[in-house]
């Protein structure tokens, strides 16, 4: 799976589960999600499931972070580097 | 100490920049002159309101040089300089010490053994700290060095707890608690996790952060945010930012005074529905003090390059449980959602993610109960394990616990910046906003009430509610949907940080001229006000400096009477000193119970220590000199009624204003005509006018006074309903005189003795006119059956709370005179001493110390030579000056 395949997957998710009725435009690859309440603390476990279910990687507590969370760039990064080189 | 390992993702501030953001404002200089100018201003508003303590107002004298200093350092002396700062006001603090100090110390004026004596405690706290600091950078396992963390923990809060061990460092205990119980437990986690640079001046600086010391609830500070966030935008952005939300603070702090005046917070005052609604309302907004605190100190660190996030959001207008926490005090939202919440959900996951979110939900919330109750031991020395406490945090778990399901179950929609919603949206928002505010001020009055009988006396003025009324209260509701509509969706900082988006358009002119502006009208409006002399003069007199309102003063008299817990004497109480142990026990023993209504007098003979004084009382009962029973031949003799001021609490018992004023009537100089004059003081404390008044028909009369000084204040009125309550729930007799009157009085009332004292009290309240008027009729009536000649006399309240008690004096005074009284009223004698000049025993305890007896005797003295000089036979007397008044300014003038 590549780095376009793994954001779109998690763009889909983040539109239909937190932002429904969004255009998919106005979600870019740096729009900011916690700093600004989107991911607020109940949608971070949720998308951290999803994460986790969807490219079978674990996540850890402390790795639940805004620097990991925060953008498209930045969750599609963490499970980069979880899946590991390909 | 360790060394950093991520400095390129936390940038130290940059002394020598300017960001982008200023390089387009055109300059640093005017703009840095503007934050000068501006921060100046805020200490000035901070010292003529007296907000907070005084150590604050030194702290900000410390923090506004400090700052100067901060700005033109190189950047790698900046860090270092604001922990030695910190260091710096953390040691001398405490102690009072501050540039006033330092100037005493050049001029020679405050010995160095002195100095040093007062920096025990600082330095003490900081020892302890650093020996913390030591314990989670010691090269064992984590496991090992909780241990040890622990094994402190335990070994401080034995001392803690026994307080009276080693009372110089008494003071250091709350601010020890603040800096450290939790602080330690996310720099354990940050340090175990490597999310952060670790150095010591860093480790410093976060914990012994500069305004903590004046700060026992300072806000917890993530260590990885206080890291992140260190020179995160341009300093004179963040300058700006700092001072805007400095402003906000202070903001918010006049505010919970002017709610914590005027609000009507005493159940038993309670006369309509509205004042029931008042009362919930006002006892959520006292929490406008933490978050005026927190506005006011993350403020303050944005000027040392700290751009912490905001502390609160918006939280009145929350729109939904889980909202509501997420918007109130964030930096402890956050602090357990990562010491707590993610790590017991990521432990559970493999149960499913709604099992182990609802698990982690529920630890989390008896986690902070655990640690508010914790954090109150350091505060208090003593565990919060209350009914109120436990019920307040059991039903805010299960409400956030339910919408934290459904918004786990099902997709709450959220908006992109910019996105508008729909109208029907709107509604929605406004009507959850609405439900929420109101379940969250009714949890909020549970937690914080006193006791049960305290929501029942509300929910019985609740239940009075006129059409009128309720239409008043839904237009506040459709006011508060409206707001919770427009404003309640703005977007929220977390303690992770602001939007990057939000830091780089910072109007810092236009953000430069609204705090200017509000500054120079928040420092001038004190001036303004006292010159208008009018009510609003009063106001403001009220809202400068910290003083207890009515009903704390209340409470605390109770607690000093009724053997009540006088440390729990309010909200407003817990930053101030304790009383020592022991404080009330002489004036236990000072006493002995009656089964009638005067429910209490004073031990013949005895002396005791009571209040830091020692008391004697005489073979009469009467703490005062002895006397004869019967009157010598040539001397005039005045008997003299009040309550414990009079009694003369606190004070010794040559210092009672009714002794000193007995002297000088005996001074050759005074040239009255009687060879020798006794005042005999019948006065006991806790004596409400009834009791008074039946103490002169039972033992007073017998004396053959004169004169009888019937000593009247403002609290006579809870004096009056907190009396009558006890008379009906104990059923004390009643003497044959006074019995049809009380009976006919509880009866109108609608009272009996089953009921809870809090509802009687607010049910006696519109029937005090009727008691005072009774009262003062009877004195007149007994006193001109017995030929003595009455004499009122208002006795003002050492607090200097005048907009307090002007109604109330005005109101008691005119039924005196309406009852054909004379009137002497002492209420300017306390005119000239400054509102910094203590006047009260101690703290703790709001009973006139000796100088407000001196000034007492003074104003009595002047008042009752002009009376007494000029009185012939006393019974013809009282008849003839029915509408007179002796005032002590006139007799001054006269002389």
């Amino acid at each position: 799976m590549n780095e376009a395949n793994i954001k779109s997957a998690i763009k889909t998710h983040i539109l239909n589960e937190f932002l429904p009725g969004e255009a998919p435009a106005s979600l870019t690859d740096t729009t900011e999600l916690a700093t600004t309440g989107i991911l607020d603390s109940i949608s971070t476990l949720k998308l951290v499931a999803f994460l986790e279910s969807h490219f079978s990687i674990t996540i850890e507590a402390h790795e639940a972070r805004v620097e990991n969370l925060n953008t498209l760039s930045d969750i599609t990064a963490l499970v980069l580097s979880k899946l590991g080189p390909q | 100490m360790d060394s950093s390992n991520s400095r390129s993702a936390h940038r130290l501030p940059a002394s020598a920049e300017v960001g982008s953001g200023q390089r387009a404002q055109g300059g640093g200089w005017l703009h840095f002159a503007a934050v000068v100018a501006q921060f100046a201003l805020i200490v000035l508003v901070v010292r003529v309101w007296k907000l907070e303590t005084p150590v604050f107002g030194r702290v900000m004298q410390i923090a506004f040089i400090g700052f100067i200093g901060h700005h033109f350092l190189p950047a790698r002396w900046c860090l270092g300089f604001f922990a030695a700062l910190s260091i710096l006001v953390t040691v001398t603090a405490p102690g009072g010490l501050g540039i006033g100090a330092l100037r005493s110390l050049v001029q020679g004026e405050l010995p160095v053994y002195e100095i040093a004596y007062r920096m025990l405690p600082g330095l003490v706290l900081v020892s302890v700290g650093l020996v913390l600091i030591g314990v989670c950078h010691l090269r064992v396992r984590l496991g090992v060095r909780v241990g040890l963390l622990v094994l402190c923990g335990i070994g401080l809060a034995v001392i803690r707890a026994n307080g009276a061990w080693f009372p110089e460092i008494a003071a250091i205990w709350p601010i020890l608690g603040s800096m450290f119980v939790f602080r330690l437990m996310v720099y354990l986690y940050d340090l175990h996790h490597r999310t952060a640079p670790f150095s010591l001046p860093r480790s410093l600086a976060y914990f012994f952060m500069l305004p903590n010391v004046c700060f026992p609830l300072f806000p917890l500070v993530d260590y990885k945010t206080f890291c992140a966030t260190c020179g995160s935008e341009p300093r004179l952005t963040g300058y700006q930012r700092g001072l805007q939300w400095m402003l906000r603070g202070i903001i918010h702090l006049l505010l919970h005074r002017l709610v914590y005046q005027f609000a009507p917070l005493d159940v038993s005052m309670l006369a309509s529905s509205l004042d029931a609604v008042g009362f919930l309302l006002g006892t959520y907004l006292l929490y406008l003090r933490i978050s005026g605190e927190f506005h006011l100190i993350v403020g303050l660190l944005h000027m040392f390059g700290f751009h912490l996030p905001e502390t609160h959001h918006l939280y009145l207008l929350s729109a939904s449980f889980t909202d509501f926490w997420r918007r109130i005090n964030i930096y402890w939202k956050d602090f357990v959602m990562k010491l707590f919440f993610y790590p017991a959900f990521f432990a559970m996951r493999r149960w499913g993610t709604v099992r182990a979110m609802s698990l982690a939900t529920v630890l989390t919330f008896v986690a902070t109960w655990a640690l508010h109750s914790w954090q109150w031991f350091w505060i208090r020395g003593a565990l919060l394990l209350t009914w109120q406490d436990v019920t307040f945090w059991a039903v805010l778990a299960i409400l956030v616990l339910i919408n934290a399901l459904m918004e786990a179950t099902s997709s709450r929609g959220r908006r992109l910046p910019g996105s508008r919603p729909a109208l029907r949206e709107q509604i929605n928002t406004g009507i959850k906003t609405v439900a929420t505010f109101c379940a969250i001020c009714l949890l909020w009055n549970i937690w914080s009430c006193r006791s049960m009988e305290e929501l029942l006396v509300v929910a019985d003025a609740l239940a009075g509610a006129t059409l009128f009324e309720v239409f008043v209260v839904i237009a506040g509701l459709v006011a508060l949907a409206l707001a919770g509509i427009r404003w309640g969706q703005t977007r929220r900082e977390t303690s992770e940080g602001r939007p990057r988006a939000a830091a780089g358009t910072f109007p810092f002119w236009r953000v430069a001229a609204s705090v200017s502006l509000t500054a120079i009208v928040l420092f001038a409006l004190p001036r303004a006000g006292s010159s208008s002399g009018t009510r609003m003069a009063r106001v403001l007199d009220s809202l400068q400096g910290h003083r207890l309102n009515a009903r704390d003063l209340d409470h605390q008299r109770r607690g000093y009477y009724e053997e009540l817990d006088v440390q729990v004497a309010g909200d407003a109480r817990w930053g101030l000193p304790a009383a020592p142990d022991g404080w009330d026990d002489g004036e236990k023993r000072l006493h002995r119970k009656r089964s009638d209504i005067l429910w209490r007098e004073v031990l013949p003979s005895v002396s005791v220590t009571a209040a830091g004084e020692t008391v004697s009382t005489n073979p009469f009962g009467m703490r005062d000199r002895d006397y004869l029973r019967e009157k010598p031949p040539g001397s005039h003799r005045t008997v003299v009624l009040g309550a414990s001021h009079t009694f003369g609490v606190g004070v010794r018992d040559d210092e009672t204003f009714e002794n000193q004023v007995e002297d000088r009537l005996n001074d050759a100089a005074s040239g009255l005509p009687h060879d020798r004059y006794e005042m005999l003081n019948l006065s006991v404390g806790g004596y409400s006018q009834v009791q008074r008044l039946l103490r002169l028909e039972v033992d007073g009369f017998a004396l053959q006074p004169d004169v009888a000084l019937f000593v009247v204040f403002a609290l006579d009125e809870q004096f009056a309903l907190g009396h009558l309550a006890r008379c009906l729930r104990e059923d004390l007799s009643m003497p044959d005189a006074y019995a049809p009157f009380l009976r006919e009085l509880f009866r109108e009332a609608g009272v009996k003795g089953t009921m809870p004292q809090a509802l009687i009290e607010r049910r006696l309240r519109s029937q005090l006119p009727v008691v005072f008027t009774w009262v003062f009729q009877r004195l007149a009536g007994e006193c001109a059956r017995h030929g003595v000649r009455p004499l009122v006399v208002y006795r003002p309240g050492p607090n200097q709370a005048e907009h307090a008690e002007a109604p109330v004096r005005e109101r008691m005074l005119g039924l005196a005179r309406s009852a054909g009284l004379e009137v002497i009223d002492l209420s300017g004698c306390f005119a000239g001493v400054p509102a910094d000049e203590p006047l009260v025993i101690a703290p703790w305890d709001e009973h006139t110390n000796a100088k407000g007896h001196r000034l007492l005797a003074d104003a009595l003295f002047a008042a009752l030579r002009t009376a007494l000089a000029g009185a012939g036979d006393a019974s013809e007397t009282a008849a003839s000056n029915a509408d007179a008044e002796i005032s002590p300014q006139l007799t001054d003038q006269t002389l």
